[in-house]
């Protein structure tokens, strides 16, 4: 849902829960060929029904008898249509490569996680001039939230990956924590070089730390 | 109100709140009668009122003069883009000539996206200012890259959750509204038969079935005439519990189709012309009449509010541009093609160009949030039956109103 709710911004999506006997011969390739074979039993608000959907993100059971193998979708058969279809599903899969790296990277390393807490458990128990952060790192908002952002408004892939970068550059200067190698190690892909940063995880990283009130 | 006073709009309107005084009179009715009432139950209310060709209604009512529809010109050929500046171009003489302010109702969706493309293509920085964009948190979801592009920050934005028609003009704005969209460009009803292709098509004969699925690519095309779907229209057009319903409907709007002066060729044309014809006084006047508490309705037609895509010249060319690309593709990933050519010069959005869908946005944006505690129970919108030839609002609870409605339904009769 987290990913779906991204691609709002470009699709008005569905997700749909499978059952078992519907799946099986669906694969990655082949996907995008598969469909509802109609949408009379997916009723109520929220609904893929013209009358119904909406741009924000539901989720519908949908009956394993209703799944076709219709082939690619008419209204895409133009080659420069079909190549938007297969941007969208590269899109697609690339959001959820990053939400799943971040969720991962966030659980695993972020040991200060005091805003989620203190919005959840202890809303408005403290002043409202306390600096509440999310996570180590220097986003306002913290790291995960930056990353789906940069995913919902990016328009391309390359846009979104160069700005994701740039978010790491520009908030990850003082995390000890190692979300970020965690986030590029889960991504699948090599850590870009940043200037200036604390390092790896574990490495010192001197000139940073004798500016910061650090002791370690 | 006597027996012969003419309508400009009557809503047999299936709600919580009208719905047990409709079923009363059913027992007194004919079977034209019953029809009418059963047209609310499918249509949710049924406004309908013919604007070209026969389409008898149990009422004596007129087409406001405002919404007549002009006469068909085949040779009419300006295009989508000259007509959308031209309508600009009205708004910027009514900002420098009468220094008017608009309010655009923004949902974020084709129709409402197309107004303010037009108005950022045409107008100068300066007359910008005359323009605020009424929207609500549903409005930047639906279109979150033309919010951050062209609206943020550039206009002034009032909330459509809390600012109804009236509220707007109260404030000085006179209100622009797209939707006759529908209107000119087809009909959710059609989206929604070819979304369901198969479930309808589960419903006619075996022989029907094969002929049907063959045609299935060919619905935006001259090449099959609307009559050969006629089983699947049927189906499609039916209602629960009314056995009969479906066909008597086709055969009333294929008498009208028969009888008007425009050509109606593919089955998209077929359900492009129940909106364009039957349902364009329907969405013309909706939001004045539902989204409007203290004003007069007539001064809100007359003065205030500006149907976007009601001009002789948007209607003309929804007339002649049927089944060439320009209205549809083929479903609705294609619908509204000529605006989306239009929007897309201005913002570029391959996304939006390619992957919006029609959404509903008058409940969710306008309708669901405003308060009307402040409004009498039986003068609330879900109590407004229609307006009469002086655009005075008519309420259902009103024993002149209601035998108005007893005495018309009654005497109703079937000719088509």
């Amino acid at each position: 849902m987290e990913t779906a709710k991204i691609l709002s911004s470009k699709i008005s999506p569905m997700i749909y829960v499978l059952s078992n006997s519907s799946s099986d011969k669906m694969n990655i390739t082949n996907c995008l060929e598969y469909s509802t074979r109609h949408k009379k039993d997916e009723t109520g608000y929220g609904g893929a029904g013209t009358s119904q959907h909406k741009q924000s993100a539901t989720l519908k059971k949908i009956f394993k008898d209703n799944i076709i193998h219709a082939g690619l979708p008419l209204d895409y058969a133009k080659p420069e249509r079909l190549a938007m279809l297969y941007r969208l599903q590269e899109y697609a899969l690339f959001t959820l490569r990053c939400v799943y790296a971040i969720n991962l990277a966030n659980e695993y390393r972020n040991m200060f996680p005091e805003k989620d807490y203190v919005d959840s458990f202890f809303k408005d128990s403290l002043p409202a001039d306390f600096k509440l952060m999310p996570d180590n790192s220097a986003a306002p908002h913290g790291m995960k939230y930056e990353i789906k952002n940069i995913l919902y408004h990016a328009m391309t892939v390359e846009e979104a990956l160069d700005n994701i970068h740039a978010a790491w550059q520009t908030y990850s200067m003082k995390d000890i924590t190692g979300v970020r190698q965690h986030f590029y190690h889960v991504l699948g892909i090599i850590e870009p070089e940043i200037t200036g940063v604390i390092g790896k995880m574990g490495q010192w990283n001197k000139a940073y730390h004798e500016s910061t009130a650090w002791v370690m | 109100m006597n027996k012969d006073t003419v309508l400009y709009l009557s809503a047999i309107t299936y709600n919580y709140y009208q719905e047990e005084f409709w079923e009363s009179l059913r027992p007194g009715l004919g079977e034209a009668g019953n029809f009418v009432l059963d047209m609310g139950k499918k249509f949710r209310p049924n406004r309908s009122i013919s604007r070209n060709g026969e389409w008898s209604i149990p009422f004596p009512q007129k087409v406001p003069p405002m919404f007549k529809a002009p006469a068909y010109d085949p040779n009419f050929n300006k295009s989508f883009t000259e007509i959308t500046n031209a309508r600009a171009q009205d708004i910027k003489q009514c900002i420098n000539e009468h220094n008017h302010k608009f309010a655009v109702m923004y949902s974020g969706g084709i129709d409402s996206t197309l107004i303010m493309s037009a108005l950022i293509k045409n107008l100068t920085a300066q007359e910008t200012q005359n323009i605020a964009v009424c929207m609500n948190g549903q409005s930047l979801i639906e279109n979150p890259y033309f919010y951050n592009t062209f609206i943020k920050d550039k206009f002034k934005l009032l909330d459509s959750s809390s600012n109804k028609y009236d509220d707007l003009i109260e404030m000085g704005y006179r209100p622009i509204t797209g939707d006759e969209g529908d209107s000119i460009f087809g009909t959710m009803m059609g989206h929604d038969l070819m979304q369901n292709y198969p479930f309808y098509l589960d419903k006619v004969s075996a022989e029907s079935r094969s002929y049907l699925e063959s045609v299935r690519g060919k619905v935006t095309t001259t090449d099959v005439h609307w009559t050969k779907y006629e089983d699947l229209i049927i189906q499609h057009l039916g209602l629960e519990g009314s056995p009969g319903f479906g066909k008597s409907l086709y055969e009333k709007l294929s008498k009208n189709i028969a009888t008007a002066t425009v050509p109606i060729h593919s089955l998209h044309d077929f359900y492009w012309w129940f909106i364009f014809n039957i349902k364009y006084v329907s969405c013309a006047t909706r939001i004045t009449v539902m989204l409007n508490d203290r004003l007069h309705c007539k001064d809100i037609f007359e003065n205030w509010a500006l149907n976007w895509f009601n001009t002789g010249d948007y209607n003309r060319w929804s007339m002649v541009n049927n089944n060439n690309g320009e209205k549809i593709e083929l479903s609705v990933g294609t619908y509204k093609m000529a605006a989306r050519k239009y929007i897309y010069d201005l913002d570029k959005n391959d996304w939006y160009f390619h992957f919006k869908l029609k959404i509903g946005s008058l409940g969710p944006n306008v309708v669901f949030n405003q308060d009307v505690s402040n409004v009498p129970v039986n003068r609330r919108p879900n109590a407004r039956f229609g307006l009469d030839w002086e655009y005075n609002t008519l309420y259902i609870d009103d024993a002149d109103t209601q035998d108005y409605i007893r005495y018309h339904l009654t005497n109703f009769r079937r000719d088509w």
